[in-house]
């Protein structure tokens, strides 16, 4: 990937980073446009053009990628932290208008908009800086009253 | 990287990238027009007559595009979203022949042409191709 760095994160205890928990769950047949068309897009941003505000959809403090316009209700929620550095985090199935009526995705979205405030903050006082499409600095995070 | 990751990007279809690079390309072409001409998206709904949250799912790159709906942005915009190149162009003329109409055919240098009994009145213009003279229809009179 040329254009951008991609990150996860990894939930102490757990097997796999959360971007490897969307893969592994959604690359499936039932779910195979909507995983195709988020995964194609993350493949094309990160070796072509880099990751364009305009590509994302706007969750609060985070971003999500977008399932196809007419059909799939499959997110990928992401922090996009710059234009070439992503967190990618896990995804759900959006089963209501409103993500606060969705289980499946209310989750994923309320981890995703803290781990975002928390890097913008960090990023502001300092003790995260953006180098070389890296990101340098102290990259444990404790996420509510479990997840550390 | 993630070797899982990894490996899932690398099994993706063929299609299925093609298919996300044009529609992220349409998407950055109407965002750069919209940029140049200084219109927002709420101008581009506007002008064809759709709700702002709908041009936005578009600028999202997920959109399929109908050739409908790239005419009408076409129209909007006033400006071609997407540009297909011609098999090939014809040249209108005036029936003048220009500097820029020429073609170079590599000839060799000229000699008599063979079989020509009087060669003081008339010339030929030939080429040779291997051992064989090979004439072009063409005659000049000298004068």
């Amino acid at each position: 990937m040329n254009k951008i760095t991609y990150y996860s994160f990894h939930i102490e205890g757990d097997d796999l980073c959360e971007v490897e928990k969307f893969v592994t769950r959604f690359n499936i047949p039932a779910y195979k446009d909507d995983y195709e068309n988020i995964m194609s897009v993350v493949r094309h941003m990160g070796t072509c053009t880099g990751a364009g505000e305009h590509y994302f959809r706007h969750e609060r403090a985070a971003e999500a990628l977008p399932p196809p316009y007419r059909s799939g209700n499959v997110r990928l929620y992401c922090s996009r932290v710059s234009p070439d550095i992503v967190i990618l985090g896990n995804g759900c199935v959006k089963t209501a208008q409103k993500v606060q009526q969705s289980e499946d995705c209310l989750f994923h979205f309320e981890f995703m908009n803290a781990l975002s405030r928390q890097i913008t903050e960090r990023i502001v006082e300092g003790d995260l800086r953006m180098f070389n499409r890296q990101l340098e600095g102290n990259l444990h995070f404790k996420i509510g009253d479990c997840y550390e | 990287m993630s070797k899982i990751f990894e490996d899932a990007l690398n099994a993706l279809p063929a299609h299925a990238m093609e298919r996300a690079a044009m529609s992220l390309e349409v998407a950055d072409r109407i965002h750069a027009i919209l940029e140049k001409k200084g219109m927002s998206h709420r101008d581009l709904a506007q002008a064809l007559g759709k709700s702002e949250s709908e041009i936005s799912k578009w600028m999202r790159g997920t959109h399929n595009f109908t050739f409908d709906t790239i005419a009408k942005i076409n129209m909007a915009l006033d400006a071609k979203l997407i540009y297909v190149p011609k098999a090939r162009s014809v040249k209108q003329g005036d029936g003048r022949l220009a500097k820029s109409d020429a073609t170079v055919i590599p000839i060799k240098p000229l000699k008599s042409a063979t079989g020509l009994s009087d060669t003081s009145q008339q010339w030929s213009l030939y080429r040779e191709v291997g051992n064989r003279a090979a004439t072009v229809p063409l005659t000049l009179n000298r004068n």
